[in-house]
């Protein structure tokens, strides 16, 4: 009896709701994700885009030693822009969550305001920062640091300060409402249990916020799995990832089916990264 | 364990002035209860007791160590907190074991007291729980065995009892005592629950303002409060104003109605029963008294009747205006 009544039909707003997120879902996602299966296997044709077919060879390029290592490559280079923008992010919200009220504020807006600047203007505010005459290189050789300078982009590291830059802002403002929000009794309890205050952030903090910091860490490897703009200005070709040479032969050499055959490997290679860090952390937690 | 002697200790947070000139001493083993109000600076010693603030001024002294000259984390004082700060990412056993782990006792040893403590607290078997699967009673244990397994020489705990029912928190209070009692600790036990501080104390220090306003035992303090805000804190709320001289404070159960003879003339305002108990309001002059009797022990009056209310020499006493 009580079970029955528990169990409540839903009504009519949430069927509407529940429907009309269904069918966003199928129009921006799922539609254009079965075109692109389809596509993955159609025949490219110079003259166009393609021809109707069903052949297997646009995966069978994905396993060429260029594609293989651009998609390894891809997965380092996102995986590690990820874990660095938390890496920074993290102690800067720990940072911020500490001050007053309005030093708060200030940071938050701050960080708001970066969200609003495009991945372009990011990506041309660091090419001119790391030029060798008018940013960094050309300060460091002023104040004498620097004898013979040169430009710092495009480089591995150049992307890899844009890719951390574009994702600063946003995983530092997921992160910041868990954070302040946080018991601070549980870093004081475990400085009266003999902690040195300099080890609560990796005895304490860290293992605390974990539940928090790996999702974030994975979105925003998603996220930068994603990121057109900054290895495209920042870095070098042999820099590129996945996403600049699926863009190249999509639109460049105007091969949609091997783009699209690249761009499903590529999704079933992070969704199967996904699964794997879910269940690695699942198995840890206590 | 040890003595801990507390010196001219003050402490301001800006321009407010949280402890002023707090001294005390508390003897090896005795169970002290800082009572007072919010703001009134009793988490504050507690705080600073435990290394968490440091202070302007004063000394706090732990047997002959000066413990504001240590760290924190070297003071090997236990700490309960209000929240229970338990870790969350680590189970029952491993949040009693920080410490010790810590501090590099071997693992056998480790393992043997973790049982010893969860034992001790009432929570044997459940060494591999996680702790947010515990109930608000059973997390209280948890604090408690982990806040006492370095064997600290001094134990405080901030209103650890603030979240829980009446009647787990009358559990937890006299296993508290019982445990306290055992081992012998000193323990600083801060409240803003008179019951709970009587129930609880070797001494009840009442605070206000920043200010110790007495420090006494529970019986002492509930017949001769020394100050006016003690007699109300802990609930004697006759404070009778004299012409020319010094109030004197009554308690409830000390009034004594009559239809005549002696004492000042008052009226019913109110009356209710509560159990065994018969609770009236009686108005005289402009003062509101309240009187307590065990139901059918005193004459009975009906609501509005004129009595004379009076009380034995020896149960009230003058206080500072």
């Amino acid at each position: 009896m009580g079970a029955a009544r528990m169990m409540r039909m839903p009504s009519y707003g949430s069927r509407l709701i529940s429907g009309l997120a269904f069918g966003v879902m199928a129009v921006f996602f799922v539609v254009p994700l079965i075109f692109m299966i389809v596509v993955s296997f159609y025949q490219p044709d110079p003259m166009g885009f393609y021809k109707v077919d069903f052949v297997w060879e646009n995966y069978a390029k994905f396993f060429s030693s260029f594609y293989y290592t651009v998609s390894l490559r891809s997965l380092y280079s996102s995986a590690l822009g990820a874990v660095l923008v938390v890496a920074f992010a993290f102690p800067l919200v720990l940072f911020v969550s500490d001050l007053s009220r309005s030093h708060q504020q200030f940071w938050i807006i701050s960080l708001l305001s970066l969200m609003c600047l495009s991945e372009v203007i990011i990506g041309f505010a660091w090419l001119i920062l790391m030029s060798q005459s008018a940013g960094i290189p050309g300060f460091l050789e002023w104040i004498g640091l620097w004898d013979n300078p040169r430009s710092l982009s495009p480089s591995f590291g150049a992307m890899m300060i844009g890719l951390v830059f574009l994702g600063f802002s946003i995983v530092a403002l997921i992160l910041y409402p868990s954070v302040s929000r946080r018991d601070r009794s549980i870093e004081e309890a475990a400085v009266t249990l003999g902690t040195p205050p300099r080890l609560v952030f990796f005895k304490i903090l860290l293992p605390t916020f974990r539940a928090s910091l790996v999702p974030v860490t994975l979105t925003m490897f998603v996220y930068m799995l994603g990121v057109f703009v900054m290895p495209t200005m920042l870095g070098r070709p042999k820099d590129w990832t996945m996403t600049v040479i699926i863009s190249d032969k999509a639109l460049g050499d105007a091969n949609l089916p091997l783009g699209a055959a690249l761009a499903v490997v590529m999704l079933i290679v992070t969704v199967l990264v996904l699964i794997a860090s879910a269940v690695l952390t699942r198995r840890r937690t206590p | 364990m040890a003595a801990l002697t507390i010196s001219n200790l003050r402490k301001s947070f800006g321009t407010f002035d949280a402890l002023k000139d707090i001294s005390i001493s508390v003897t090896d083993g005795e169970f002290i209860c800082l009572l007072g109000g919010s703001g009134c600076g009793k988490t504050t010693i507690l705080r600073l007791i435990a290394g968490l603030e440091t202070h302007d001024d004063g000394q706090i002294l732990l047997g002959s160590d000066d413990l504001t000259a240590i760290p924190c984390h070297k003071r090997n004082i236990g700490m309960v907190f209000q929240s229970l700060a338990l870790f969350p990412h680590l189970n029952v056993g491993d949040n009693v074991a920080y410490g010790m782990r810590l501090a590099g006792f071997p693992a056998a040893k480790i393992t043997s007291e973790v049982s010893r403590l969860l034992n001790l607290v009432g929570l044997s078997g459940l060494m591999d729980r996680s702790v947010a699967a515990l109930s608000g009673g059973q997390q209280q244990r948890v604090a408690i065995a982990r806040a006492l397994a370095l064997q600290p020489q001094v134990f405080l705990m901030d209103e650890p009892f603030s979240a829980l029912d009446a009647a787990l928190r009358d559990q937890m209070q006299e296993e508290i005592k019982r445990i306290q009692r055992d081992l012998g600790i000193t323990t600083f036990f801060v409240t803003h629950d008179q019951r709970e501080a009587m129930a609880l104390a070797d001494r009840i220090v009442v605070m206000n303002d920043g200010k110790i306003e007495q420090a006494a035992s529970p019986e002492e303090l509930y017949t001769r409060p020394a100050t006016r805000f003690v007699a109300e804190f802990i609930g004697i709320n006759n404070i009778i104003a004299r012409d020319g001289q010094m109030p004197i404070a009554v308690r409830p159960e000390a009034l004594v109605l009559g239809a005549s003879g002696d004492g000042i003339s008052g009226k019913i305002m109110r009356q209710r029963r509560l159990g065994a108990l018969l609770e009236r309001e009686i108005k005289v002059g402009g003062q509101t008294l309240f009187q307590s009797e065990i139901a059918g022990s005193g004459v009975s009056f009906d609501i509005g009747a004129e009595v004379m209310v009076s009380w034995p020499d020896e149960k009230a006493w003058a206080l500072p205006a």
